[in-house]
């Protein structure tokens, strides 16, 4: 029954394919499978960094703005000021990572809650991209995000060789490092943390600042795939984010979870979202079969953890 | 209030009126109860008379709190009969258990720390009666009254309750057992965080339910405290019943033995007078002077808001200081945090375990490396699970602990296994000092001899330790000098010869 525990996730997006392929023979061609890796990608990067972030006991609703706004500040010095490619994604990076530290410094050191914070932030970021871009988008970009978006290294797109490489390098840390111990001790326990010597405060605050690096990179893939800025681009990835982490076994009251699971929940949104178009639903049932979903999700993983406290 | 069997005596089976002292108010038979893996009650039965005190005593893991769960409604047995003043009843949820007029302080506080004193001691009194409107004024009046009774005329109904100490918190959960009409009170480790006037008051409190005919049970590990206030004492051990005897007809030798199932030679072992070494940490606070040498246990002693938990939270760098300096080795040093005192060899077993000595949910070899995470990990941070794994093996053989498996969490450890996890982990960070707040409470016999061992062991090695303890024989028995504060200022100072627990009370209370 444990193992049922542990492994249900992965039994359950199995039945999924399984159940999509017999409602659609095109479900597994590999082009569709190919489609499934590159939509996902943006919000599976997210997720790995909100995967952090949700184990140390924050939440992060910023993630999309965060996006966004990074997308606007170096598409529009690359188009508006003549930028270099360059220039553009260290600005992406630039702008992600500051993004990240604010809400980190908020809700670790000012002591904060997070989830009011990283709404302000959020709010306050899509301000910004609006004033920014003025509403415009903006398309022709230099031609390293035209490589970068739709290229491929053999027969593995480059944007989803960087998904798997974010997974890998947030599974290693999360799993194998002191830092990572640090995120679970926090998370688990933050008094005890404390007492053990942890910086708790920093700890957070990291932790954050990883988010908001994941949140560059997913910028950096989205807006070579797309090949533009949009203002609305990333609405949405916080919901997304957060749904695939809970979905994967990461629980919102602190202290576990794991990338791998995560990467889980992502897939399996990300077989949810093409069946429902492959299937032809239309767009607006599709948000109600969504939030369907990820209820049902939540509600057995709070069932989960709760037959698993009876047993012992 | 309207509970069965009210009003109705029962005749004894041989025909002869009931005499109200004789019947028993509770009988509990057959209670049986198993989690997977493990049968935590076989067959066990308890018999409560009316206006007794009888005390329930036995290991950690023995059975006594899942007993105690049975009677609360916090569990249910998987067979077993219960009566309450003769008739059969189903104690099937906290409920029905009040409905039967049992009331139980459990040992794990139950409060809500964000509201205040007042709230907390009437929440679950509020949804009773007609009153949409909770009635401030009154409120505050009958917490006051209540209050008053368990010893905290100091505290006011307004206080937030996370803002009072663990001591207070526990008085206060006494109280809001008391608040509605009870025929059993259920003690679970009353005085685990309190001091010996409070446990005065508690003691008061007890003979005074007694006097009106209220019964109750008392678990505790303190036997002393068993046998000055309750009449009889029921041992339970590997979830079976033992023995149910007077307290007057057994000695305190005999209830270890049958406790334990097996003699103890020695509960502590008398400190070697020795010479100490080099001064190891003189701090100054501003009222508050003392030096703690290389070798020696220094004890602190002191009631409840005394100061002696602040004192060593800002030796740890837990909490800040207006004034006064600290002196490490003969140095000049400021402890600003945690970490920089564990850098500087300085350990801290808190006086709370559940709240900052452990992850619960994380398994036992997480908890054990989480001080030194840096040792069993490569300079890049990369952890190394052979070495993690060294470490908990280590600590497992050298302090005895006794789990399935070192993958298990922390959680499901006994109380006193989890203490030692708790110690293992400061072992493993090499520490030259060690501040014990309160460390055997809540701990079984057999494991508070083997902790008294380790300590003593520890001082012989060279380490200096600082012990807070709320139970003065355990000051009188290991430590080699004992300093007293009153009110946060220093008021007396015991060495050696002079340490005597009449002496150290006097000075805790002031001398009255």
């Amino acid at each position: 029954m444990n193992f049922g525990l542990k492994y249900g996730i992965y039994l359950v997006f199995a039945l999924l394919c399984i159940g999509v392929s017999i409602a659609t023979p095109v479900f597994l061609t590999s082009r569709n499978l190919e489609n499934v890796l590159l939509q996902t990608s943006a919000v599976g990067i997210i997720a790995v960094g909100v995967t952090f972030g949700i184990i140390a006991r924050g939440i992060d609703v910023s993630v999309g703005a965060n996006v966004a706004l990074a997308s606007a500040v170096a598409v529009t010095a690359m188009k508006v000021g003549g930028q270099p490619w360059w220039v553009g994604l260290l600005l992406i990076f630039a702008v992600s990572l500051t993004f990240g530290l604010v809400n980190g410094l908020a809700s670790a050191y000012l002591r904060m809650p997070s989830f009011l914070v990283t709404l302000a932030t959020m709010t306050i970021g899509r301000g910004l991209v609006l004033a920014i871009s003025r509403g415009q988008n903006y398309w022709g970009l230099p031609d390293f995000y035209g490589k970068l978006g739709l290229g491929s290294i053999g027969p593995i797109p480059i944007v989803v060789a960087i998904m798997l490489l974010a997974f890998v390098a947030g599974h290693l840390v999360l799993a194998h490092t002191v830092f990572g111990r640090k995120v679970y001790a926090v998370g688990g326990n933050p008094d005890a943390a404390r007492v053990s010597g942890i910086r708790v405060e920093q700890t957070t605050l990291l932790c954050f600042v990883i988010i908001g690096a994941f949140c560059g990179l997913a910028s950096l893939v989205l807006t070579a795939r797309l090949g533009a800025f949009t203002p609305s681009m990333g609405t949405g990835f916080e919901f997304a984010a957060i749904a695939a982490v809970v979905i994967g076994g990461t629980s919102l009251v602190g202290g576990e979870g794991t990338i791998g699971g995560t990467l889980v929940g992502v897939l399996i949104m990300g077989v949810i979202n093409n069946a429902l178009n492959l299937l032809g639903v239309s767009v607006y049932t599709q948000d109600v079969v969504r939030g369907a979903i990820i209820f049902l999700a939540v509600m057995i993983d709070s069932l989960r953890s709760r037959y698993a406290e009876g047993l012992d | 209030m309207d509970r069965p069997g009210a009003g109705v005596l029962e005749s004894l089976p041989d025909g002869l009126p009931a005499d109200v002292g004789a019947e028993p108010f509770l009988e509990a038979q057959g209670i049986c109860k198993s989690y997977p893996g493990v049968q935590a009650l076989k067959d066990v039965g308890i018999t409560i008379r009316r206006g007794e005190v009888h005390a329930l005593v036995g290991e950690n893991g023995a059975g006594k709190s899942t007993l105690v769960n049975v009677l609360a409604g916090v569990v249910k047995p998987d067979a077993g009969v219960i009566r309450v003043r003769g008739r059969v009843v189903k104690i099937e949820s906290p409920k029905q258990a009040a409905e039967c007029g049992i009331a139980v302080v459990h040992q794990e506080l139950s409060l809500f720390a964000n509201l205040d004193v007042a709230t907390n001691l009437y929440l679950t009194t509020l949804d009773e009666g007609s009153a949409f409107v909770v009635r401030d004024r009154r409120l505050r009046a009958e917490a006051r009254a209540i209050l008053d009774q368990v010893g905290l005329c100091h505290i006011s109904p307004t206080r937030r309750l996370g803002a009072l100490t663990l001591a207070e918190q526990q008085l206060v959960e006494i109280g809001r057992a008391l608040v509605k009409d009870v025929d059993l009170l259920v003690l679970d480790e009353p005085t685990s965080s309190l001091a010996e006037r409070e446990i005065e008051t508690l003691f008061r409190i007890i003979r005074d339910l007694k006097s009106r005919g209220i019964s109750v049970i008392f678990v505790s590990h303190r036997l002393e405290e068993v046998f000055l206030i309750c009449d009889r004492v029921t041992v339970i051990r590997d979830g079976m019943h033992v023995e149910t005897t007077d307290t007057g007809s057994v000695t305190h030798a005999e209830l270890v033995r049958l406790i334990l199932g097996r003699q103890l030679s020695e509960m502590y072992q008398a400190p070697e007078s020795r010479e100490f070494g080099e001064e190891l940490l003189p701090p100054k606070l501003s009222d508050v002077s003392f030096e703690l040498r290389r070798g020696e246990i220094l004890g602190i002693g002191g009631l409840l808001g005394s100061g002696r938990t602040e004192l060593v939270r800002a030796i740890f760098g837990l909490a800040k200081l207006e004034a006064g300096a600290f002196y490490l080795r003969s140095r000049q040093t400021r402890i600003g945090s945690p970490d920089q005192a564990i850098r500087m060899g300085i350990g801290y077993i808190t006086e709370d375990r559940h709240r900052e000595g452990l992850v619960l949910e994380k398994p036992v070899k997480d908890n054990v490396v989480m001080a030194s995470l840096r040792a069993v990990a490569t300079t890049l941070g990369w952890v190394l699970p052979s070495r993690e794994m060294a470490a908990a093996k280590r600590q497992r053989e050298s302090l005895n602990i006794v789990t399935p498996s070192l993958a298990r969490k922390v959680k499901f450890l006994s109380g006193g296994n989890q203490q030692k996890v708790v110690l293992g982990k400061w072992l493993e960070t090499g520490p030259e000092i060690f501040l014990l707040d309160d460390p055997t409470r809540g701990i079984d016999v057999g494991t508070k001899a083997e902790f008294y061992r380790i300590i003593q062991g520890l001082a012989g090695k060279g380490a200096g330790i600082i012990l807070i303890s709320s139970e003065l024989q355990e000051l009188v028995a290991i430590c080699h000098r004992i300093l007293v504060l009153r009110t946060g200022k220093f008021v007396g100072e015991f060495v050696g010869k002079e340490i005597n627990a009449a002496d150290i009370l006097m000075a805790m209370t002031g001398g009255r």
